[in-house]
């Protein structure tokens, strides 16, 4: 029944009877036909449509409208275009589109024009303008403002307006190389900046901390804008595969050290992946959440072996996983065509005896028994409680018989375990594995091999013979043809769910809401609007699994929708009120102390609320990357149009709906 | 087809009606379709109600139900505390039960299971000794040759995904209460609200072919603000935002998002006024699991509102996964599930439905029997309790395994290989639903592995 419904309320409004049901059949009316651009500049290099509207008020009947083109551009050389001389509105229609496509060319020629101008007829009136341009700008121009957006919600936390600009200048390979050597923005010295001043480092703190770095606009010392957004990105996804959580009491209340192992993160971002999955093994915020802390040797005279929970999870989740992987990501299978394990179980039983003799370290811990907790300081893995026996990891990998070095107490254990890393390091999925979550997390659920295979093979060797360099990995994926690629984004199955709390984020950052405090306490307590809040994964499992289909297309398809896991009829409703709410009051529903309000700046857009057209044109770039499709932009152009421009807010009222409906709108829930 | 979406419905058919008749004749037909369909249905005269209480992380159930004994030094928990050393429950704070059956040894309940106990000696709670996830009857030797073993055996999220699809060697995207309400749901009329609803976020074991879930949260469905009134914007915000939801899409990943959007949209009026019917007091309590227990009464409550005769709910609560700590943990939280577990019974009880609804534990995995010196691993076979008035309870089914190390069933450091599969104890509660036999194979695709069709006994016979 419910579908049925739908498809009667989609017609009613296709033939824009919404409001004309009572009177509509009685007397023709006369048509006043106008003409608009809704995106008003293509580009060779990015070659998304321009489309111009042509729209009619006043009569339901079947109206053509000449039109005569011309331009400094030339037809079929330059652009095509998906009418010549006339257009037609349907019955029932009240807008028609002329599709124009800019066609690339070598030369290297100045900004062109396409000029629509309607002609006059006894048929209709024209309101305002009767002409419309769409400039066309050379390959050579540089990046579009779509592109640019784009690129800014893929690798950022959307499109603010001074990163905008910083990647437009530089374009897309030297903004990244000078993201990978900006400053890091660490989120610990934050959290000990809040201790000094007496404030709570419980678990909202470190949301508080990663909102500061992530929207952080200006260094301090030189005023400069000077973002670090690509490694606050990064780091944010690394998070999603190397996942700790305070929702065990462990870490509730223990910020310091969540947000120094989020630290290193932020080091592994653009680092070497050998370090980062030595850093994490290592962090005893880590040792907490997977329990390698206090793990000892076992003891099978009692019954006591073991603990194997990080020996399976660094396997399945952080570096391998399940299957045998070729190096596009795909499952090699046997010869009765089955997908391969990677590990059996007594292979994470040798590798629970590396992962034994770890216990807090720093300076004062200087045994394994009586440790004391520290959390600022990698484990130490003492050898009185290291298995100092043999064992086969993977690959055939055999670690000898250790014997106490009697000079220092972790020598032995940590060959071990260096080894152990190194083994899992050098693995062969591990590149595959690794890239496909990171691309899943930053451009689209479904990579196809090729372009798995393509960052795995930058995983192997950066170009200078150094295998696990991120930087370059991170690179590989942002500039892969598969990421950049116009045509892509119009492919069925390409693009994400944006993750559902990173649409909170985007809306801060491209609308600039900056507490005037500088502190960023109202942005906490989003998990149950979102099923989704950093460091509050109910699991290591994350908040979804890279391989969750929902029912239904994706699932029919054989393809994957990681975020949709987290998509109920809840949160479809939660998310959507919490964006209301950022449009119309705060970013938090929950207030917020005076100073500490997290308010969207529109002041930009509403200078363009009299231009419905040019107001929903700007929100689109910088929301969507321009990805509004027509009819989303009719809609949401004749709700704004309803607010008459009269009395004394209209025109934020405007830009507000027109922002909250973007944000509600598929185009922008889906990125691609 | 709730008061206001007839009033939608009436409103839009006038409007359409001045489009032209082609817009009326496919309404027409669109509606005589679904009617068609249900037509073609199961019928049922009663309702039934199956809850699966899902504990992730894996509960270590042999400290739930206990190898116990007349005394500290019986054999039974000699080996119990022999192979459970420092995870051993002490034997005087333990709850021994008398099933009405021979399970085999002596057995004892977690101190923390008072209530549950109350249930199980009133003969309305059943326990499932060793079950898990198997391709097919399973030995040591099996084990050893790595013949048909389920994949990603001992991890967290393939363990899920197999106790909730009941498909332990092949990943279907599908799960066994979905193929169930596939078939069940024409029973019910062409409601918004799906027959399978969750309490506890999107899981598998809900989802079928044709079916998809309807995911609330323990506070139930949310409204969508700035929409409902007939003051301000929010009929401007209607209008679009109702087109928005109508807009076709080419991108597989546009079309779902869209979809998921719109029938959570409107799902919510109909479950709104389903469970706005006032329940009888209860004892759950505020707490995530009591709430999300009383949210599934509500639903039961408003039953006929919804015009419902069959529905599968999930709640899910808790994390199990205790390498540290098990014992302290498990003192924590076990009580809490045994309370909520009588309330929720009692509750159903109030409300006079005890005998159409039947709840059931499930958890990924039992746990080692040996230690880790903190706690207790990844492993295979648990045990999983039944509840409701339907139960024939106050007995253990199943076969309670030997716990020594090295014995016949011991895959390595007391990881026990199941005895009863996932599917058996599936097919017994769907055949208490209504799938009939001939149609169990389309639920539990592996069923005759473990249990002749042509049998004249149940599969497990814990329910009536």
């Amino acid at each position: 029944m419910k579908n049925k419904l739908l498809i009667i309320s989609a017609l009613c409004w296709f033939f824009g009877l919404h409001f004309a049901c009572a009177q509509s059949v009685a007397t023709p009316v006369a048509d006043v036909i106008s003409i608009s651009a809704l995106n008003d500049t293509i580009n060779e290099n990015w070659p998304q449509p321009a489309y111009i509207a042509i729209r009619r008020s006043g009569g339901v009947r079947a109206v053509t409208v000449p039109i005569l083109m011309s331009g400094t551009a030339t037809r079929n050389t330059d652009y095509r275009s998906s009418v010549g001389l006339s257009v037609t509105i349907p019955m029932g229609s009240r807008e028609v589109w002329v599709q124009i496509n800019a066609l690339p060319d070598a030369l290297n020629e100045s900004t062109e024009t396409v000029q629509i101008q309607l002609q006059s007829s006894s048929a209709y009136t024209i309101s305002g303008s009767n002409t419309a341009i769409v400039q066309i700008r050379d390959a050579a121009a540089g990046l579009s403002n779509q592109e640019a957006s784009r690129f800014l919600i893929q690798a950022g936390f959307g499109a603010d307006p001074d990163e905008l600009s910083e990647l437009k200048t530089l374009g897309f390979e030297s903004w990244i190389n000078q993201q990978q050597t900006r400053p890091k923005g660490y989120l610990q010295p934050i959290i000990q900046a809040r201790q000094a001043a007496g404030l709570q480092t419980f678990h909202p703190s470190t949301k508080i901390a990663l909102w500061t770095q992530a929207m952080r606009r200006r260094n301090p010392a030189s005023g400069l804008v000077q973002t670090d957004v690509l490694r606050q990105r990064v780091a944010y996804s690394l998070l999603q595969i190397f996942v700790i959580s305070q929702n065990v009491d462990a870490l509730l209340l223990n910020s310091e050290g969540v947000t120094n192992y989020y630290d290193r993160l932020l080091d592994g971002a653009f680092g070497n992946f050998r370090q980062l999955l030595f850093d994490v093994t290592m962090h005893p915020c880590m040792g907490i959440y997977l329990s390698h802390v206090g793990n000892r040797k076992p003891n099978p005279a009692i019954n006591l072996f073991p603990d194997e929970n990080y020996a399976r999870e660094i396997m399945q989740l952080f570096s391998i996983g399940l299957w045998e992987l070729n190096q596009d990501g795909t499952r090699k299978l046997n010869v009765a065509g089955q997908p391969i394990p990677t590990y059996t179980n007594a292979d994470i039983t040798q590798f629970a005896r590396v992962f034994t003799g770890f216990q807090y370290g720093g300076p004062s811990n200087t045994q394994f028994n009586w440790s004391a907790e520290e959390f600022k300081h990698p484990m130490k893995v003492w050898d009185e409680q290291h298995d100092m026996r043999p064992k086969t990891l993977l690959r055939g990998l055999v670690l000898p018989d250790r014997a106490v070095d009697s000079s220092a107490a972790q020598v032995a254990s940590m060959l071990d375990v260096n080894a152990a890393i190194d083994n899992l390091f050098n693995h062969p999925n591990t590149g595959p594995f690794i890239s496909r979550l990171l691309i899943q997390r930053l451009i689209t659920s479904n990579p196809t091999p090729a372009y798995i295979g393509r960052v795995a093979a930058k995983f192997a060797n950066n170009g200078s013979n150094v295998r696990g360099d991120m930087g370059a990995v991170v690179k590989a994926i942002l500039l892969d043809p598969e990421a950049r690629s116009y045509s892509k984004t119009t492919e069925i199955d390409f693009g994400k769910m944006r993750e559902p709390y990173i649409t909170l984020m985007n809306m801060a950052k491209t609308f600039n809401a900056i507490p005037p405090s500088g502190n960023y306490e109202s942005a906490t307590y989003m998990y149950d609007f979102y099923l989704q809040e950093p460091f509050q994964s109910p699991s290591v499992f994350n908040f979804y699994l890279p391989n969750y289909r929902p029912p239904g297309e994706l699932t029919k398809m054989g393809l994957f929708g990681p975020e949709f896991q987290i998509l109920t009829a809840v949160t479809a409703i939660e998310t959507q009120n919490n964006l209301l709410n950022s449009v119309e009051n705060q970013i938090s529903r929950w207030g917020a102390s005076p100073g500490d309000e997290l308010i969207l700046d529109f002041s930009r857009e509403i200078l363009l609320a009299s231009n419905p057209d040019a107001l929903i044109r700007q929100l689109s770039t910088r929301m969507t990357g321009g990805t509004l499709q027509p009819r989303s932009f009719q809609n949401i152009r004749e709700a704004v149009l309803k607010i008459p421009a009269s009395g004394s807010n209209w025109q934020k009222d405007r830009v507000k709906i027109a922002a909250y409906l973007i944000g509600a709108s598929t185009e922008f829930n889906i990125q691609k | 087809m709730n008061h206001i979406n007839r009033r939608q419905f009436l409103g839009q058919a006038s409007c359409a009606a001045v489009g032209g008749t082609s817009l009326l004749s496919t309404l027409t037909n669109l509606l005589l379709t679904g009617s068609a369909a249900a037509q073609n249905a199961h019928s049922f005269n009663d309702y039934k109600a199956l809850i699966c209480l899902f504990l992730p992380g894996g509960n270590d159930s042999f400290n739930t139900l206990v190898s116990t004994g007349a005394s500290a030094t019986s054999p039974a928990y000699l080996e119990y505390q022999t192979v459970r050393q420092d995870l051993a429950l002490p034997h005087a704070s333990l709850l021994p039960i008398s099933p009405l059956n021979n399970p085999g040894r002596p057995l004892a309940l977690h101190p923390g299971m008072t209530q549950a106990k109350s249930l199980f000696d009133s003969g309305k709670m059943a326990f499932l000794a060793n079950v898990g996830s198997l391709v097919r009857p399973t030995t040591i030797a099996d084990y050893n040759n790595s013949a048909s073993l389920p994949y990603g055996l001992f991890s967290h999220s393939d363990q899920q995904e197999q106790w909730q699809s009941s498909i332990p060697d092949v990943r279907s995207g599908v799960g066994w209460a979905g193929r169930a309400a596939d078939i069940l749901t024409a029973a019910n009329d062409n409601s918004s609200v799906s027959m399978n609803i969750s309490i506890s976020g999107n899981n598998l074991f809900q989802v079928g072919n044709q079916i998809v879930p309807y995911t609330v949260n323990a506070d139930g469905a949310s409204q969508l603000n700035g929409y409902q009134n007939n003051f301000g914007y929010d009929p401007i915000r209607k209008i679009a935002i109702d087109n928005q939801l109508a807009q076709e899409y080419r991108n597989v990943l546009d079309k779902t998002y869209t979809r998921m959007k719109r029938n959570a949209m409107e799902a919510y009026e109909q479950y709104s006024e389903a469970t706005s019917t006032p329940l009888p007091a209860d004892t759950l309590g505020n707490g995530p699991l009591g709430k999300s227990l009383r949210q599934v009464a509500k639903v039961i409550a408003g039953r006929n509102v919804l015009g419902v005769k069959r529905q599968i709910f999930y709640v899910q609560w808790g994390g199990w996964d205790f390498h540290d700590d098990v014992v302290s943990n498990m003192a924590d939280m076990i009580p809490v599930v045994s309370q909520a577990v009588k309330a929720f019974y009692d509750l159903t009880v109030a409300m006079g439905i005890e005998n159409n609804v039947t709840l059931f534990s499930a958890s990924e995995f039992g746990r080692s029997l040996t230690s880790n010196a903190k706690g207790s691993d990844h492993a295979w076979g648990g045990h999983q309790f039944v509840v409701g008035g339907a139960v024939r309870g106050q007995r253990v089914y199943g076969q309670y395994p030997d716990l020594y190390q090295g014995n016949p069933l011991d895959t390595g450091r007391g990881r026990i290989i199941p005895t009863t599969s996932v599917d058996e104890l599936a097919a017994e509660l769907a055949l208490w639903m209504g799938v009939s036999k001939s149609d169990l194979p389309l639920v539990l695709p592996n069923i005759s592995r473990f249990y002749n069709l042509s049998s004249t006994n149940p599969p497990i016979g814990f329910i009536a």
